[in-house]
């Protein structure tokens, strides 16, 4: 990776703002950008794992004093003051609203309805063990503790499928909901030739299924031959296979065959629900003429006085030279790659930013809010035209605080609107709608 | 050197996150396929433990080398690349049917029946001859084969290349890697974007060359692919030497000489050479200001469809026809959603592929025909022959387009003198 970064570039090709990284936060802060009438680009090594996520957002489970989270506007309004390196402390409740409003506008222009069930707290939403998490703007879909607050409920899979494990989430429910009848069942596949190696349906295959209309008929037959009638179930839970394509359909659908209320409970990755996220997001850029270039890794890049004048970018075979007014690091962290290791010290290996946090890794210690430091508008500390968002920020633990979704989606938009306030955007769009 | 090892680290970064599997077009249409993972990255690593060939060739086959996983794996894992390495070792024993020579040196093929194309395609059309070579050979009936042109690229362009001595000094100099489309079924294709390049001073070489050893490489005999490959880098490498670009309107031979002849093949002088390859709508929109700049083109006023090739895409370049089409006054352009066409160069010809290859393209086709164009545009020749097939649209490539509005412009100036 790095021998190759002293190669010459092929060419040059100029926009007026580069997103590196195809995250949430990358995609979310091109979607954002590409509305101000700016040229983006998003380049990125692969597609992200926003495909392998529950496609729940996340916004903050508890502080990072450890305490849980009654009123989450009054809470990150406090974030400004106590902890105000946090990013949260950098954008404020407002700008985490105005996102998740927009992405859930955004989503439902294109089909894929998401919900916040209530403004100011969070929701327990069911996870794929049948556990319960708290999440904030979910799909519509979703199973949450308030859809299962009924006498009985059935938790229904299809035989075979390998990403869902009913009887677990049953048992798990069991422990959550005593007064619930909480039961489980199988439903068959349909048999075909050379298809379903026995044990080894997955998710995305019977998804696609259930875009096909005949073949959702079949699929809805067989779920409602195996939900168990005499325990008089009112909720039925199936595994987030309802459609990829057509996935509001397939769900109205069944709801209207079985008669009463389905939700989806997120499976495991290839997860159906991330993929349908990010599907929807890439095709907003894609009418948008925002370029998502994948295999396209960002080697390294060229800064003088504080200012990033270009990144090389390693396409097949040959270096490409990407210029833009604005750089975003988007690149995630150490998982994702925007941070790495390099004898024992955390490196940001593109523009070699400052961080915080950044002491020595060890197993027994380690810094998960090290990260890349910034100031009040998510610039990075000496440079001039260079911003970060999401999980290669400093000054949070994602794990710990349940926060990374929603960091990524408001700390995109702080970074909207410190642009716009710098190239003089105005326009009737959203964001300059007094948001 | 055994062309076909696979080394630990070509797999061990491999999260297990089925990133690839959620993109992959045929596990989309094919559960019995293994997938990305399980057959690239996990597949790589029994037979690196085990030192001993696959068990499941017959269903990596069912693999058609789109590389869209290598495209979207976040860890930099290149599962298609794998998996082709593991059919290698898994064939190395085995004897090449008639099917695959013949769909694996369109080369030959194509000089062969360049010798008499209008009584070859007449032949090809007929049904009783599709019949004998789905029964003798185990080629689709129900696939037409491309026509052949009575008059080849390079027949053309021997005579272009004498007629033009006579003319201005040029400036700068490119070279033409044409494939075997552009040569024997597409020559217009060839001629257009020769066109396209010397109008704005450029002098187009064509060198020496031969099949780029893709379809080779996928149906037959990998070290004779990399022989092919071998002597297509003597021929070309004497011009980079000597500074010249490398243009292709194939984006499959693209992809070859940028990545496979690197990763898979690692010749020498292949890493010259790759970071001297461009496609040819990357060329012009990075490379000739002339053409990007406003007032360029002349208006086409026509409704587009544009379909997006695997192999284009995986050459990390992002769309770069796109970007060129949407300079063209009047266009109405419509970027088709990422889905692949199904047909992957010779896999659609093949028989018992043939059901598949419609079930992969079958949304695709589907979203052209409510788009309702006046013509589609993609890059690749075997997609176009896929799409032209199953939506009874007519197919061209960007260039094609390109050079059309180019002509638009010049009859535009014409225009305007005369009124003078």
């Amino acid at each position: 990776m790095l021998k190759e970064s002293v190669q010459v570039p092929a060419y040059e090709r100029t926009f007026d703002i580069v997103v590196v990284g195809a995250g949430l936060a990358g995609l979310f802060t091109a979607a954002l950008l590409s509305k101000m009438g700016m040229r983006v680009a998003v380049i990125a090594k692969g597609a992200g794992v926003v495909v392998a996520s529950t496609g729940f957002i996340d916004v903050l489970r508890r502080t990072p004093a450890g305490e849980p989270v009654e009123d989450l506007k009054a809470t990150l309004s406090q974030f400004k003051t106590h902890w105000p390196d946090h990013p949260y402390g950098r954008t404020g409740w407002e700008a985490l609203a105005a996102a998740e409003n927009y992405l859930a506008e955004l989503l439902s222009s294109i089909g894929l309805k998401y919900i916040t069930p209530c403004q100011t707290a969070n929701t327990r939403a069911l996870t794929p063990l049948g556990t319960l998490k708290q999440t904030h703007l979910l799909p519509a879909s979703a199973a949450t503790t308030e859809t299962l607050k009924k006498k009985s409920v059935a938790v229904i899979s299809f035989d075979g499928l390998l990403d869902f494990n009913p009887s677990l989430v049953q048992s798990n429910l069991a422990g959550l909901f005593p007064g619930t009848k909480i039961t489980w069942a199988l439903a068959s596949l349909p048999q075909r030739k050379g298809s379903y190696q026995s044990g080894n349906v997955k998710s995305l295959t019977i998804a696609r299924e259930f875009d096909d209309e005949e073949q959702r008929e079949i699929l809805i037959k067989s779920l409602k031959e195996a939900i168990p009638w005499r325990e008089k179930p009112e909720v039925v839970l199936v595994p987030a296979v309802l459609g990829l394509k057509k996935h509001f359909a397939s769900w109205q659908a069944l709801r209207k065959h079985l008669g009463m209320e389905v939700f989806e409970v997120p499976v495991l990755p290839p997860s159906v629900a991330g993929a349908r996220l990010f599907n929807s997001l890439k095709s907003v850029l894609d009418t948008r003429k925002v370029p998502v270039n994948l295999n396209c890794q960002a080697l390294s890049a060229g800064a003088a006085g504080g200012e990033v004048k270009y990144i090389d970018v390693a396409s097949e075979g040959k270096i490409i030279r990407y210029r833009a007014r604005y750089f975003i690091l988007a690149t995630g962290g150490l998982i994702g790659g925007g941070l790495i290791e390099v004898n024992g010290q955390l490196c940001e290996p593109l523009c070699y930013s400052p961080l915080t946090g950044a002491f020595r890794l060890n197993y027994q210690s380690f810094v998960y809010n090290a990260g890349v430091a910034v100031d009040d508008n998510l610039r990075v500390q000496g440079f001039s035209n260079l911003l970060a968002c999401g999980r290669i920020l400093g000054g949070y633990n994602p794990y710990y605080e349940g926060c990374g979704n929603g960091i990524a989606l408001a700390t995109a938009m702080k970074i909207s609107t410190t642009l716009e306030g710098e190239t003089g955007h105005e326009c009737g769009c959203y964001s300059c709608a007094g948001i | 050197m055994n062309v076909a090892a696979i080394h630990a680290q070509e797999f061990e970064a491999c999260q297990k996150c089925t990133l690839c599997e959620s993109f992959c077009p045929v596990l989309q249409v094919e559960p019995s396929f293994p997938g990305p993972k399980m057959a690239g990255a996990n597949g790589a690593r029994l037979v690196h433990l085990q030192e001993k060939g696959p068990a499941a060739v017959g269903t990596l086959d069912l693999c058609t080398d789109c590389r869209t996983c290598n495209l979207v794996c976040p860890s930099g894992i290149k599962p298609a690349t794998l998996i082709l390495k593991q059919r290698w070792q898994g064939r190395s024993s085995r004897v090449s049917i008639i099917r695959n020579s013949v769909l694996s040196r369109p080369d030959r093929i194509g000089k062969i029946i360049s010798l008499w194309p209008s009584v070859v395609n007449w032949t090809l059309k007929q049904k009783m001859t599709r019949r004998v070579a789905e029964r003798v050979i185990g080629i689709a009936a129900a696939r037409s084969f491309p026509a052949y042109a009575p008059v080849t690229f390079r027949r053309w362009y021997a005579r272009h290349a004498s007629a033009l001595q006579k003319q201005v000094a040029v400036t700068r100099k490119v070279v033409f890697f044409h494939g075997c489309y552009a040569n024997f079924n597409r020559p217009d294709l060839g001629r257009h974007l020769v066109q396209v390049l010397e109008n704005v001073g450029y002098e187009v070489i064509v060198p020496k060359q031969k099949c780029c050893g893709l379809p080779l490489s996928l149906n037959g005999d990998i070290e004779a692919a990399r022989n092919l490959a071998r002597d297509n880098l003597e021929c070309i490498l004497p011009y980079v030497e000597k500074g010249m670009p490398i243009v292709f309107t194939c984006p499959s031979c693209a992809s070859m000489f940028k990545s496979y002849y690197v990763d898979v093949f690692d010749l020498p002088g292949a890493v010259e050479v790759a970071k001297n390859c461009f496609d040819a709508c990357e060329f012009i929109l990075n490379q000739i200001p002339e053409h990007i700049k406003q007032n360029a083109f002349g208006p086409v006023a026509m409704k587009i469809a544009y379909h997006t090739p695997c192999h284009l895409r995986a050459q990390g370049i992002g769309t770069p026809a796109v970007e060129l089409l949407f300079l063209i006054p009047a266009i109405k352009l419509h970027v088709l959603g990422n889905n692949c066409c199904g047909m992957a160069g010779t896999y659609g010809f093949k028989a018992e592929k043939y059901d598949l290859s419609l079930k992969i393209g079958t949304s695709l086709f589907q979203e052209i025909k409510e788009c309702q164009p006046d013509k589609v545009v993609t890059d690749c020749g075997t997609c176009a022959l896929q799409i032209g097939e199953n939506t009874g649209y007519t197919v061209i490539h960007p260039i094609d387009l390109l050079f059309q509005a180019l002509e638009a412009s010049r009859a535009m100036v014409k225009q305007v003198e005369a009124a003078r």
